[in-house]
């Protein structure tokens, strides 16, 4: 008899548990496995964290921490016409991955160029790559109607570079740390007059949404 | 009824083991710092919307002050303590205003992470985007990611 109440009673809490269970599976079901595709904000904290790539939010906040410390740092100021003139010299992708490292610098230029304190080149660039070759062909164009020099002005800063990775791992949980390194050089001394570095580390086993 | 004592005993194992995880987990920050600070701070008087109660409690907000950069520029800086035992992430993200009270428009305004743990004190910056720029709003929310 003692036996059949142990039977019945597991039995009974088994029936009444498994419907909930059930239910909770299918709420599960339909705001995640059946989620549809949406639009969310870039710069919000709902999009996707990879561990094998540099995502857009890890660009934006490399991006915005390097803006706040250059700007901070009033290294921009000191030049004798303000203004002051930036060019973007190299970049260097030291990852193994294929990025576009105007992701990092669009964004500064952007930012800089709004807060009026920085001019941004854009006919003027490494190895003569020019942002903009329509604006340089226009000033070529106009030295030689006019017969005399632009008055272009030559970049007082340059903006250069290097974005690097590191890659571990510790049983199942894989860390991946991206190094974002700037330096501001002033052209006429050639000296480094601002250094900074973004070190961006995410942790997991399997990618995941912000929430 | 014969298993009451089995599963008395697997229930304490169960507990005992999950407050050996918990004791684990918890990780607290001791603060040492000088007395009397020596620097002035520029203290903002703020004012507060508190949708999430329960981010309110965790996470306090010991001050806020400003200062000016690159001559012209506003710099706000919030001074948070993570009230918790435990490691806790947070998202924060600056707006900024002129003095005519319109939003100034980033080219980026992510909003960022910042991980604290137990009762650590940690300090946010932001630098406003330009000169225009008179007020800020700060924006604070649980740990997303």
């Amino acid at each position: 008899m003692q036996l059949a109440i142990q039977f019945t009673r597991p039995l009974a809490l088994i029936r009444r548990v498994l419907p909930l269970a059930g239910l909770g599976l299918l709420v599960l079901a339909v705001s995640f496995g059946c989620r549809s595709a949406a639009y969310v904000d870039p710069e919000g904290p709902r999009t996707i964290v990879t561990l094998d790539d540099i995502n857009i939010q890890d660009w934006n906040q490399a991006a915005d921490v390097m803006i706040d410390s250059l700007l901070t740092s009033a290294a921009l100021e000191d030049v004798p016409e303000q203004p002051s003139v930036m060019a973007i010299s190299r970049i260097v992708n030291n990852t193994s991955l294929q990025v576009d490292t105007n992701m990092l610098t669009g964004k500064i230029r952007r930012d800089l160029n709004q807060s009026g304190k920085v001019l941004t080149t854009t006919t003027i660039g490494l190895g003569g790559r020019v942002d903009d070759p329509l604006a340089e062909s226009e000033r070529e164009y106009r030295e030689f109607m006019e017969d005399r020099p632009s008055e272009q002005r030559r970049p007082d800063f340059t903006l250069s570079g290097r974005i690097m990775e590191d890659q571990v791992r510790a049983g199942r949980t894989r860390q991946a740390t991206y190094i974002f390194q700037l330096a501001l050089t002033e052209v006429r001394s050639g000296l480094a007059v601002w250094e900074d570095e973004v070190q961006i580390t995410k942790q997991g086993t399997r990618p995941a949404v912000g929430w | 009824m014969k298993n009451t004592p089995f599963l008395r005993r697997v229930f304490a194992i169960a507990a005992s083991g999950f407050l050996v995880l918990l004791a684990a987990c918890t990780t607290t920050v001791d603060t040492v710092e000088r007395e009397e600070p020596v620097g002035t701070r520029q203290e903002v008087d703020d004012q507060r919307i508190t949708t999430d109660r329960t981010l309110g409690r965790i996470l306090e907000v010991r001050g806020v002050n400003e200062a000016t950069v690159s001559n012209d520029l506003l710099r706000v800086q919030v001074e948070l303590r993570n009230t918790r035992r435990g490691l806790r992430r947070f998202n924060y993200q600056f707006e900024w205003f002129d003095d005519e009270g319109m939003i100034v428009q980033q080219a980026t305004t992510p909003w960022r992470t910042l991980q604290m743990e137990g009762g650590e004190i940690a300090t946010i910056t932001g630098v406003a985007p330009n000169p225009r720029v008179t007020d800020f709003r700060l924006k604070l929310m649980s740990g997303t990611r």
